[in-house]
Formats: structure tokens, sequence, C-alpha cells
């Protein structure tokens, strides 16, 4: 007899007998060698329980050593772990599968979170100066892991499959979550130091950028930033508008067919292909241009690249909102003996104005954080912009010194990541409050 | 033309259409019609949906040069003027012949800026002028006592039967001398439109109107003339109440009874 | 305003100067797009040919300029960053659309994936260099780079699978809901099928944007430029991909030869931009056709 509802409870299953004894092996790799760390001739085979309570690492002799502790986040983590199996596995016991589920997954978790606190433990060692430490993953370690997830997903299929399919379509979406929320933390984590250190106001309008000489001061790089985007935004959105417009209203069907896929495909290039182009065409021209005036490299060539490069987006997002405005206005204002471009300039666009803007926001976003491309053409020197003149951009700033930064000057890159960050949410959201009030007036 | 002869009284043709043919591509969809409009009266077209009055609505202030592969052949006049002549321009021709759609469009702007485009997009710029222009318009449209509070509220705010009568007063802003109403009432309730009906009765002291509608009954009770269409040809025409109550052809009286449409 | 006549044309200024304006923004707007397509294209393509495909090459050796080992490299990033987040994109935008409430849940991963598509992939590869090639430990490899890239492209991915799916017609799910079919198999067995051509779209989309960046692969995939040793070791080496080759030569070189393997990266780009562009443009298509 099938019923409409199911009793709670489980029938004793082999996929539950499964979970448990997994789960209980998971719980046992937790007294077997799990790292082995390694300073230069002297090696530590740990097992979890080491780990959890063992103080530290003694390096160098008997007399003049040193203690490396185990960081709090590393005992944390295998505790947790094993902790998290335990707890599975009593969940399966008392029937509670979602719950053992859940469990078992953060236990499968906890060894990257121990990866992650293991390469702390490498940095203090760095200022202990031992080098040449390094740490090795044992097999139990990675079984953890696997077990942890086989667990979960045994735990999780007691209840049928189409409960287990809807946990992985959740923990999926909780990916895009978790990624955003680490990215802002991390931005945060990173980027705040610095700036407490130097001095908030010395770091945001300090006029001199120099590492070399322990000045960090990025006004210049935000003065670059802005002046370019303003100039992209006042060539690009104009141009695109009225391309747009041109497209929508003026095209025949047959070269609007052409023309459409076309901008589309341009919103697509590399921005190092339009980096590419700027080196060999925009700023020798702009070298010949002016002369004595500029090398050629500069804000200007900065402005020209990043103006072509918004240019597609705003088309391509202006056109579907013009699309979007009723045919029904368009006919009011003909029928009033409006002419077309009138009521292009009177109804259609004022009509489309949240597309519109939101394109704009979407051009602002990629001038701001575009990287490659300027990177070529602006010249990079950490200089206050003129418009002739080599630029230094926040993301170029970023690209240009990454790679060999370290200490109080890496931690100021971060910074500078944080720094647009902010600029570009203060953007997004005093846009989205424009679009907002702007909407009160129409629906 | 037979309604010049029944009438027995002495009329200027405002709008007169002889032979118009419009074809939508391969499609025919006015086959030679002829019809006159006599001034400052309201006339009302009427037949089963489909039968190209619309069209032919739309081929007097040319708002069928919008739909790609249209062609018109035959003279259309207004006041003696050919519409079509090369020498026409379009937006003189649109703003002497006003046109009020089916469905109620107002701009998504304030009541007030609604009536005031037409205005404007024909130069008006004073103040004070523009006010005087809305508050007459909105008052010949029976608006005024309505919306006269909320002038700057966004116009989509309102009633749909306040919308169409919005359309109304912005098409009478620009001081049209022909209205050309595509069934203004079709997608309103029973009150805004026996509201929009009394103001049809004011409104042919000083426009012409044409009234394209599918309701026999609004022919019945508003217009002074009916012309009745069928697949794109005029079987009849003739004051309302001659064509209401002894139609000559077979076909006509057919449609009034009710027999198809 | 009165005009007693027809037969008047008038003369506007103000709309014949804004109807130049509109004319001259498109004309503009097409020949700067159409000239950087055709110099470059004209500048690049004569220095395509078999060899240069299927050469490796060198910094230090002009006689090695081929593009071989770029081009595999990008190839790996494409396909892993598509394994990573192909799945991911699809599980999430199946769970947005058909199991979550549409609630606060929903409105959270919406303005995350939001938040994350408004970021600039620089910052994402200052992420990527900290989080996977020092904690993680994954050092500067195709991996590292890959799975940076599957953060990024992650929002844009969800966003129009999204899309996809909401486009397949209720009628279709319910109908089969109606008969008795698990939630499960009407996901896998009508609603993915149906919305395949779109979801395929968007991974199309996807692939583009992936052959495109270069910023969020400077740290993180590194430079080399050597073949790979082995086809499963080589996602744990540094590599450069195509753009960070143009990017490289066209900064380093200082010979009109050198210049000259810039111009043919630049136009093998183009061309694989071009060729996913219509891939996607021809399965857009097919969707339409279902559609109606």
């Amino acid at each position: 007899m099938t019923r409409l509802w199911k009793k709670p409870g489980m029938r004793p299953s082999c996929k539950r007998a499964a979970a448990m004894v997994l789960g209980l092996c998971s719980m046992g790799m937790f007294f077997l060698p799990q790292m082995t760390f390694v300073f230069r001739d002297i090696r530590y085979v740990a097992s979890g329980w080491e780990l959890v309570f063992a103080k530290g690492f003694w390096f160098g002799d008997a007399q003049e050593g040193s203690l490396i502790a185990v960081p709090l986040l590393l005992r944390l983590a295998v505790l947790g772990g094993m902790l998290c199996a335990a707890a599975g596995t009593v969940g399966l016991w008392c029937c509670r599968p979602s719950f053992s589920g859940i469990a078992y997954l953060l236990s499968g978790i906890s060894p990257l979170v121990s990866l992650v606190a293991a390469a702390s433990l490498q940095s203090t060692a760095a200022q202990l100066h031992i080098h040449e430490m390094s740490v090795e993953y044992r097999l139990p370690f990675m079984c953890v892991l696997a077990a942890g997830v086989v667990c979960a997903v045994l735990a999780l299929w007691t209840q049928g499959v189409e409960a287990l399919a809807q946990a992985v379509f959740l923990t999926a979406s909780c990916v895009s979550i978790g990624a955003v929320l680490l990215l802002t933390v991390y931005l945060f984590a990173a980027g705040v130091p610095a700036i407490a250190q130097i001095g908030f106001f010395r770091f945001l309008f300090g006029t001199q950028w120099d590492a070399g000489q322990g000045k960090f001061g990025i006004f210049p790089l935000l003065l670059a930033t802005l002046s370019a985007t303003a100039g992209a935004v006042l060539v690009g959105v104009p141009v695109g508008v009225l391309t747009a417009v041109f497209l929508r209203e003026m095209a025949g069907e047959r070269v609007a067919k052409w023309m459409r896929p076309a901008v589309e495909l341009l919103a697509g290039i590399p921005s190092v292909v339009y980096g590419f182009f700027g080196m060999l065409v925009v700023v020798p021209a702009i070298r010949g241009m002016f002369g004595q005036a500029s090398i050629g490299d500069s804000l200007l060539a900065a402005i020209v690249i990043l103006s072509i490069m918004v240019i597609p987006t705003i088309v391509n997002v202006t056109e579907q909102s013009l699309g979007a405005v009723p045919k029904a206005w368009r006919q009011a204002s003909l029928g009033l003996g409006a002419t077309p471009v009138q009521t292009v300039f009177r109804v259609t666009i004022p009509a489309a104005r949240r597309g519109i803007l939101s394109g704009v926001i979407l051009g602002v976003g990629r001038a701001v954080g575009e990287t490659m491309a300027v990177i070529m053409v602006a010249g990079n020197v950490a200089e206050f912009p003129r418009l002739l003149g080599s630029v230094r951009f926040l993301t170029t700033g970023i690209a240009m010194e990454m790679s060999y930064a370290s200490g109080l000057h890496r931690q100021a890159l971060f910074s500078i990541g944080l720094i647009l960050f902010l600029f570009l949410m203060a953007v997004n959201l005093s846009f989205t409050m424009l679009a907002k009030r702007g909407a009160g007036h129409g629906r | 033309m037979l309604h010049k002869q029944e009438a027995g009284r002495q009329e200027t043709v405002k709008i007169g259409m002889q032979g118009v043919h419009v074809y939508y591509g391969a499609y025919h969809a006015l086959k030679g019609v002829e019809v006159a409009v006599p001034e400052k009266q309201v006339m009302a077209w009427i037949g089963p949906s489909g039968c190209g009055k619309s069209t032919c609505l739309k081929t007097i202030n040319r708002m069928n040069d919008l739909v790609a592969g249209t062609r018109v052949t035959g003279t259309v006049t207004l006041d003696g003027e050919d519409v079509y002549d090369p020498r026409t321009d379009v937006t003189v021709l649109r703003r002497r012949a006003g046109m009020v759609f089916q469905k109620a469009n107002p701009f998504p702007m304030s009541v007030y800026e609604n009536v005031a485009y037409g205005p404007k997009i024909h130069g008006v710029r004073r103040r004070s002028q523009l006010d005087g222009v809305v508050e007459q318009s909105l008052r010949a449209a029976a608006l005024w006592e309505e919306v006269k509070g909320r002038l700057k509220k966004p116009a989509l705010g309102l009633s749909g039967g306040q919308q169409q009568r919005l359309c109304i007063a912005r098409a009478l802003a620009v001081q049209p001398e022909v209205l050309l109403m595509d069934e203004p009432t079709s997608a309103l309730d029973p009150v805004s439109t026996l509201k929009i009906e009394e103001l049809m009765h004011t409104l042919r002291k000083q426009y012409t109107v044409i009234l394209v509608t599918h309701n026999l009954q609004q022919a019945l009770r508003v217009a002074d003339q009916t012309v009745f269409f069928l697949s794109g040809e005029v079987v009849e025409s003739g004051s309302t109440k001659r064509l209401f109550e002894s139609p000559r052809d077979d076909r006509t009286k057919r449609y009034l009874s009710g027999r198809f449409g | 305003m009165a005009d007693k006549t027809l037969y008047q044309k008038k003369i506007r200024l103000g709309d014949g100067l804004l109807k130049g304006s509109i004319y001259a923004a498109a004309a503009l707007t097409f020949t700067v797009l159409l000239g950087l397509m055709g110099y470059l294209l004209v500048r690049g393509l004569p220095h395509i040919s078999w060899g240069f495909l299927s050469h490796t090459y060198s910094e230090t050796d002009p006689q090695q300029n081929g593009i071989l080992p770029m081009l595999l490299n990008t190839l790996y990033v494409v396909g892993i960053t598509v394994l990573i987040a192909g799945p991911v994109g699809i599980a999430s935008a199946v769970y947005l659309t058909q199991y979550a409430k549409q609630g606060r849940f929903v409105a959270i991963v919406r303005f995350a994936a939001e938040v994350l598509s408004g970021i600039p992939s620089i910052l994402f590869g200052l992420f990527g260099y900290t989080v996977f090639c020092q904690l993680l430990r994954l050092g500067t490899s195709l991996l590292a780079g890959c799975l940076t890239m599957a953060l990024c492209v992650l929002p844009t991915l969800i966003r129009t699978t999204e899309e996809a799916l909401l486009s397949v017609p209720r009628l279709y799910t319910q109908g089969a809901m109606a008969l008795g079919a698990g939630k499960l198999r009407v996901i896998l067995g009508i609603l993915l099928p149906n919305a395949m051509p779109g979801i395929l779209t968007a991974l199309v989309l996807t692939m583009g944007r992936i052959v495109g960046e270069s910023a969020a692969l400077l740290f993180t995939a590194g430079m080399s430029y050597g073949m790979p040793r082995g086809v499963f070791s080589h996602a744990m080496e540094s590599g450069r991909t195509l753009t960070l080759h143009l990017y490289q030569t066209a900064r380093e070189a200082a010979t009109p030869d050198a210049m000259n393997v810039a111009f043919g990266t630049a136009a093998v780009l183009l061309i694989l931009i071009f060729l996913l562009n219509r891939i996607a443009w021809l399965l857009g298509k097919v969707l339409k056709k279902g559609e109606s």
C-alpha cells in the first residue's frame, strides 16, 4: 500500500550503515599522522591529536631554540573536523539525516581550513628566520576531506534522491554567496591594516606615491582614475547613446541587422587587444599631434581607448532599453505632429532613461576597473594627472607593483584594491538610488 | 455624394477620399474608398473588425507611413489640399488632424507635461501661454475639474477613462481642425464611455470628428453621419438616422441586424 | 501655430542638427570600431601560418616564435574554468529558479551575483593570488588561474542560465509534474534539455570572456611559455594565455619581427572571439526556432 505521506523516521539501510561506518573511520583519522612539518632537517610528524593538544614545535637546540606555536585556527579546524564527523554519526543514529549531512559536510570542509591555517604557520616561521619550512599532508588528512563529502552525500541520500538533489543545488548557490562574502571580507582584512598604519587621510589624500621612500599617498592615482573615467563617460555616453538611437530608430532593418552583431562582437574583444591598438595607433597619433608637449603615452590616450571600450556596452544596453519603450508613445507623439527626431529626444529617450542609466553604470564600472588596456597606453608614472602627461591609475598601480612588492608596500596595494571596491560599490548604489527616485515619475 | 442630397443643407467637405487603395505588402487592405467628411459634424465609421476602417483613418494623417511596406494610391484631401502631395509637410498635417488611439497612451510624464507636449513641440515657449492652453484643453476634454489639483502628478496614475480624456485634451492642445478617434472607448468601462460620448457632443461645435467604432449603439448615439465598411470597401453611407432606419444595401441590413461581424 | 496650407515644408534647424549628430555618432562608432578590427586583421593575418600556430616560443631565441604553448594554455584555462564554474553555475541557477522560495535567500544570492559581476578583474586577480596561490599553496599555476576565473565568470553564468531556465514554458514542467514525475526527474528530463540551447549560449559567451581575460590571470596563472610536460601535471604549472602573450610581446618587442608575433597573436584572438560569437549566435537562432 502506498501512502501520500511518509512517516518520519528511517528504515535501516545500507546507505545509512555505510555513512556511519565511514563517519567513524573519519573520526579515527584524528589519531593517525596527518601532517609532516619539515624545518630544515628536523621532521615532525603530527597526528590530529597532537596538532590540537601539543604546545608547538621546538626548533633549534635546547639552549637557544624557539617554540613555534600551533595556530589556534589550525587546532580548531582539526578538532572541529573530528567533532563534526562525530556529530554526523550521532545524528544518523538518532535519525536526523539533514543535520548529519550538514555536519559531515563541515567535517569535509575542515581540512581546507587547516590548509589555510597551516600556511599562516609558515609565515610565523618566516619571522623566526626559518625559511626552509614546508608542510606535507599525509593520507589520513586527505581521507577526512573525502570521507566528509561522501558521508554527507550518503546521509542525505537516505532521505531519497530528491532531497539529495535539492541539497546539492543549495550547496552550489551557497558557493556563490560564499565567494562574495569571502572576497569582501578578504578585501577589508587585507586592505584595512595598511590604511590604519599609514593613516586614512595620508593614504587617500597623500600626494606622493613612492614605494622606495615609503610614501603611500594614492591621491594622484585616484585623481587619474577619476579623470580618465569622467573623460571616457563624457565621450562614450553621448556617442554610444546616439549610435543606439541610430540603430533603433533611423537605420533600416537591413542595415541594423548587420551592425548589431558587429557592436556585440566589439563588446567581447579582449581589453589587451584594445590596449595593443592604442599603443600602435593612438599613442603615436598623440605624439605626432602634440610634438614636444607629449610622449604619447598619456591620460588622453587612456581616455580615447576607454571611450572606445565603453561604447559597445552603452550601445547594447541603450538599444535594448529603447526597444522596450512602448510603440504607443511614439505614435502619440508623431500623431501630434512631432518629427521623428523630436519624438526620440522628448519621449523615447526620457522613457528609456533607467535602462540608459544602467548602461552608463556598466560603462563606468568597466572604465574604473580596466587594467590591461590602460597599462599599455598611459605611461604609468605616478604623478598628478595632466591630459598629455603620463599617468598611473589605481588598477595599474596594483598590476605594476604586485609582482615585487612586500611588507607595507604590498599591504598598501591591497588597500588600493579596497578603495577601488568601495568606490565601485558607491557608484552602483548611488545610481540604483537615482534610478529608483526617477522611477517614481513614471509608472 | 449621397449624404448631401439627403441632408439637403449646404455643407463644406473637410476631408475627401477618392479612389483610395491601400496595400500592406501583397495584402490589399482598402479597395477604392470614396468618402466625404462634412465639416463640424461627427461621422461614425462602422463595420466588422478587419474591414479596413482603422486603416482608412490612418491614411488621413499618414500614420500608415510608419508601417513598412505600405502603399497608398488615390487622393485624400484636407480642405482641398492633397495629403499625399510631395510638398506636404506631414507634421503640419498631423497637427491639423489630431488622433486619439484605441488604448489610452499618455506619456510617462506629469498631467501638465502631457498636455503641454504638443504646443511645446510646435514652438510655444511662454509659460503663461502654456498654462492657458493646458487649462483650456483640459476643460474642453471635461477633465479640468478632476485633475486641476494634481497637474504635476504622473499621468499614468489616472484611471483608464481619465487617461483617455487626457489623450483627447493632449490632441486638442495643438488646436487641430479634425479629430480622428480610433475606437476610443473600446477599452473603457460604461461610465467612462458615457463621459466621452457626452464630450463628443460638445466637440462637434468646433471640430470635425471621425469616430471609428464597432459599437453600433455608440454610432447611433453620437454620430450625425455614418459610413459602413466591409472588407476594404464602403458599402453605404448617409445620415445616421437614415442608415440605421432604412439601410439600402442588403449587406448593411444584415450587419445592423447582427447577422455577421 | 496656425498653418493655412499643408504645402509648405517647415525648416527645422534644431531637428537637422540633432539628426546630423546622430548620423555622425553612428559613423564615428563604426569607423573607429571597424578600423580597429581592420587594422589588426590586415597587419596580423599575414603572420598566421601553420608554423606560427604549431611552434614553440622562446624569449631568448628569435627562431622560436610560435604560439602553440599559449594556445594550449588558453585551452586549458577555458576548459578547466568551464568544468568548475559550469556545474556550480547551472546548479545554483536551478536552485534559484526551481527550489528557492522567491524571498530573502534569492534576493541575497542575486545581490551577491550583482556585486560579484561589478568587481574589476584585477581585484579577482589580487584575491586569487593570495588565496589560491599562497594560502591554498597552488603556486602560480594554471589551476589557480582557473579557480580565479571561475569566480570571475560565475555571476554572469548564473544570471544567463537563470534566464534560459525561466524561458522554458511552465506548461512543460507543470505537465510533467501533474503526471507524477519527481522534481529531479522533471529538471533532468524536461527542464534542462529544453533550456539547453540557452545554457550552451551562456557557456559559449563565458568562454569568450575567459579567452579575453588578462588582469585576473596576470598574477595567478603566470607568464611561462614552456610546452606542457604532461597532460595533467600541466594544470599545476605556470603558463601564459594568448592575451598575456600579446601583452608581454607587445611591451617587450624590440624588433619588427617580435612585433609581428604580437600582431599575429592579436589576429588569432580576434578570430577566436569571432568564432565563439558566431557559435553563440547560431545557438541563439536554434533557440528562437524552438520557441516558434
